[in-house]
């Protein structure tokens, strides 16, 4: 089922009503560093308002600041939905500007620079879940998805019950294995992605219909 | 407010069908509001709580020679700051408290963030 007939679905205008009690929702993007959060949030951003969001980046922690895309409007056959995407910052348990000297050739004050704000990043991305009325939890399907960070994560979602659902992203690269992330978090659905290459979005917007609706 | 087709461009006043039925010109059926300003709503999000800037905050406090302060059983450091640009996170406080507690250095040197510790206590 494509993105078009989502829209006509008679279910969709009472989406919204039915699950948050209001007619536009905040979505936040979430996931450790360098999952591919901004290259997903500007897939999204892109097929709904034709523009990106912010700059993506091999180096982790390009994005430092969260970013809100508001009142994205997708319209058809009198049915509209509502949306802001916010996307946050990678979130981590440590950062060490030493990454960023060895790994990508950064002088030492900006690697300090950039680790510090990276730090605030992660806070204000934990900030963000307060305002957040559901969440995709990106994750790089070429690493072991089962670390602290997004077992942590995972876990004050359930806690707070909000609406949650695992994207499998990067899965055009060699040695992707979304099943991994499927075996590591049974208990919540997993969508596969590359949000690079525009694998998967249709089904990640079925989805999010499926288990928010 | 009119409206621009994401697939061709094209530009639409604000109330008119194609908006509804799909754009004339390339079929398409999805279109974005043109804002009169700057023609995106696109926007660095204003920090739902204390975020942005708060550890380099903490350090130009303790820099000062803030008094160490002691914690209180319970306490939680969310951030360690374990050498110059490197930094040790407590993801599971962050998410757990409001307040965020800075460990700088050596053992038992600590920064609380006033803000966020009193936002706790209004709260609870």
């Amino acid at each position: 089922m494509g993105l078009l007939s989502w829209l006509k679905k008679p279910t969709l205008s009472s989406w919204m009503d039915s699950f948050f009690g209001k007619q536009k929702a905040s979505i936040g993007i979430y996931g450790p560093p360098n999952a591919g959060k901004t290259t997903l949030a500007n897939r999204i951003v892109k097929d709904l308002a034709g523009e990106e969001m912010g700059p993506a980046s091999p180096i982790p922690h390009e994005t430092r600041r969260a970013m809100k895309r508001a009142d994205l409007t997708v319209q058809s056959n009198g049915a509209s939905l509502h949306l802001d995407i916010v996307d946050t910052p990678g979130i981590a348990t440590k950062i060490d500007f030493e990454e960023f000297v060895t790994d990508f050739e950064m002088k030492d004050e900006e690697a300090k620079d950039r680790a510090k704000e990276a730090t605030e990043g992660v806070i204000e991305a934990i900030n963000w879940i307060n305002d957040c009325d559901a969440v995709l939890l990106v994750m790089d399907s070429t690493k072991d998805p089962f670390n602290q960070a997004n077992v942590t994560i995972i876990g004050n979602m359930e806690a707070r019950k909000l609406p949650l659902l695992i994207v499998a992203n990067k899965t055009d690269q060699d040695g992707a294995s979304p099943q991994r992330i499927m075996d590591a978090f049974p208990q919540h659905p997993v969508v596969q992605t590359s949000a690079l290459e525009g694998e998967g979005i249709e089904e990640l917007y079925e989805s999010m219909i499926h288990h928010f609706g | 407010m009119p409206h621009q087709c994401t697939g061709c461009d094209t530009v639409y006043p604000n109330g008119t069908e194609e908006i509804l039925s799909g754009c004339p010109e390339c079929g398409w059926n999805r279109f974005r509001y043109i804002l009169e300003e700057d023609g995106s709503d696109k926007e660095a999000a204003e920090p739902a709580g204390d975020g942005g800037g708060i550890i380099g905050e903490l350090e130009r406090v303790h820099e000062s020679g803030a008094e160490a302060l002691t914690l209180r059983d319970g306490d939680i450091e969310s951030v360690r700051v374990l050498d110059e640009g490197s930094y040790e996170i407590n993801v599971a406080s962050l998410l757990e408290k409001e307040e965020i507690i800075l460990s700088i250095g050596e053992a038992g040197r600590y920064v609380v963030h006033l803000p966020s510790a009193f936002r706790e206590k209004a709260d609870g």
